[in-house]
């Protein structure tokens, strides 16, 4: 596979890192997935753009990010609905487009989510660290210099050189566009330790409306509630934490456990959030409302797998 | 679902994960059910498990959910379990637990590198000599790793040596650190904020595997300079 520089980034604004599909098969050494926090927008950009699911894409959060494409190719931007440009021109979210030699992209800001894609095809190449260029700075792994750093103004990322692609007009089903609703509803499966907390506590978890706070990076983010869930379940000895746990600490108030999640947890459990509403939340700025709803295993269990065979995503 | 008096049992972890829970308790022999069925899933194909992540008492199992079914993986794994649970009673385990890979790993345990050693000395109301016999004693487990990348759980820490976490946890803590808290121990791997009494440097970090065993040897300050010297 040929490669050659694709784009050189301007602005990475807040925070922008490069992040394929995770990095698996590493929990029992202590080693986190890391991946794109709303997989949904990740898939759909790797789909649009006929690559593999696990292509590496900028995960660009809050936008204010400018970036010069250094040859030709076609890209796609997914996910936030921030104001995108090319020279200029305004572009569309969710559509595939040509990129020139020299073109210049820009993601303004905005307040219709938090993080958006940028995919060319043939993804973004970089040296995989056990397995994955995910980035997680925390840990220092992976990214384009195998050390967890984000990307910063002058990195240049390399792709594939491929076989001139004729524009089509991919674009995903209207549907599954990402319009976010003024209030939310998060599927949660009731999971771990559910059964622990009282009756009471599972009830008003699920009747009372909650707030998406600004304590929130890519390892978690808390979710407040009017009323703390209370009588909790005691201190636990830690186990492994799947991603989209909703651990329910000493105060009574949910951290629900994004990609760059520690492996071990020792809070009480409530349940696991769905695969959609993991990509749900992945977008929800603070002050955003939330009402989580249970979700059987069962149904679950088939949405998941109804992505999993759509986007081609294999383990 | 509980079986054989509570001594195990299942509970739905995610989507896509199971988790397998032992006994609440943070035991050896506990612990050793758990690396032993780590062992018996990743020798043995079944339901399409894709990950296994032991820990003290559990075992979390990410399976295959486009081919296999939450049930369909419960019943591939029960008969390890039971086997498991057959060994302890035979003493299959016994041999098991202690045939993990013995790491022994050189520690200076000056007061320049062990940061808590005189406190924690002064706290057992005994000299620095004494902490280091107590903490060099032991042949550890390793329990499970967790809380940063190699990060590896040891214990049984002696009950003369069981101190609490700092109240306020460092920002910084060398990498390297040797420290205790509770029944643990645990050697920092990178540089990081804990909150653990630190005793010590270790020369090297192998990687350690869950089930494994430690031993810590004090080295003088020379030694350790030597030591890390060869290494770079």
């Amino acid at each position: 596979m040929k490669l050659a520089t694709v784009l050189e980034i301007g602005r990475p604004g807040l925070l922008a890192t490069l992040q394929d599909y995770g990095r698996f098969g590493y929990q029992a050494q202590g080693i986190t997935q890391g991946g794109p926090i709303d997989e949904r927008a990740f898939l759909w950009a790797n789909r649009l753009l006929g690559n593999s699911f696990n292509a590496a894409q900028i995960e660009i959060t809050l936008g204010g990010f400018s970036a010069t494409f250094t040859r030709d190719t076609l890209f796609v931007v997914t996910g936030a609905e921030f104001p995108l440009t090319l020279n200029d021109q305004p572009l569309k979210v969710w559509r595939v487009a040509q990129a020139r030699a020299g073109d210049q992209l820009q993601i303004g800001t905005g307040d219709q989510g938090l993080r958006c894609y940028l995919a060319v095809a043939g993804g973004f190449q970089a040296t995989p660290h056990l397995g994955s260029v995910a980035t997680v700075m925390r840990d220092a792994l992976g990214g384009l210099t195998q050390d967890g750093r984000p990307l910063r103004s002058g990195d240049r990322l390399n792709a594939p050189l491929l076989h001139a692609h004729s524009l089509v007009s991919r674009r995903p089903s209207s549907k599954l566009h990402l319009t976010l609703p003024s209030r939310v509803t998060l599927d949660v499966i009731p999971a771990a330790q559910v059964s622990d907390f009282s009756a009471t506590a599972r009830e008003l978890f699920t009747n009372q409306s909650y707030q998406v706070t600004a304590r929130q990076d890519r390892m978690g983010v808390r979710i407040e509630g009017e009323s703390a869930l209370s009588d909790l379940p005691g201190q636990m000895i830690s186990e492994p934490l799947p991603l989209g746990s909703v651990q329910i600490p000493t105060d009574g108030q949910p951290i629900v456990m994004l990609n760059d999640h520690q492996t071990l947890g020792g809070y009480p459990k409530i349940g696991v959030l769905s695969w959609q509403a993991r990509s749900l939340l992945a977008q929800l700025p603070a002050g955003r409302r939330v009402q989580f709803r249970w979700l059987e295993l069962s149904e679950a269990q088939r949405q998941l797998r109804q992505a999993l065979r759509f986007f081609n995503v294999t383990r | 679902m509980l079986i054989a008096e509570q001594e195990w049992r299942f509970v739905t972890a995610a989507a896509d994960a199971l988790m397998i829970e032992f006994a609440a308790q943070i035991d050896l022999t506990i612990n050793a059910q758990v690396h032993r069925l780590v062992q018996l899933i990743q020798t043995h194909d079944g339901a399409g498990i894709i990950e296994v992540v032991p820990s003290y008492r559990s075992v979390l199992v990410y399976y295959d959910v486009l081919n296999h079914s939450e049930a369909q993986v419960r019943n591939s794994l029960a008969p390890w379990v039971s086997q498991v649970l057959d060994e302890r009673e035979s003493g299959a385990l016994q041999q098991f637990q202690n045939s993990g890979t013995l790491h022994q790993i050189q520690v200076c345990y000056d007061a320049e590198f062990g940061l808590d050693i005189v406190a924690v000395a002064d706290a057992l109301g005994g000299t620095i000599e004494d902490v280091i016999k107590l903490h060099t004693a032991p042949e550890y487990h390793v329990y499970t790793l967790g809380f940063a990348p190699r990060f590896a759980y040891l214990g049984d820490v002696d009950e003369r040596l069981r101190l609490p976490r700092h109240a306020t946890p460092r920002q910084k803590v060398p990498a390297g650190s040797v420290a205790i808290a509770g029944q643990q121990t645990a050697i920092y791997p990178s540089v990081s904020p804990g909150g653990w009494q630190i005793l010590g440097r270790a020369a090297h970090l192998p990687e350690l595997k869950a089930g494994d065993r430690v031993r810590f040897i004090a080295v003088s300050a020379n030694e350790f300079a030597q030591l890390q010297e060869s290494q770079s």
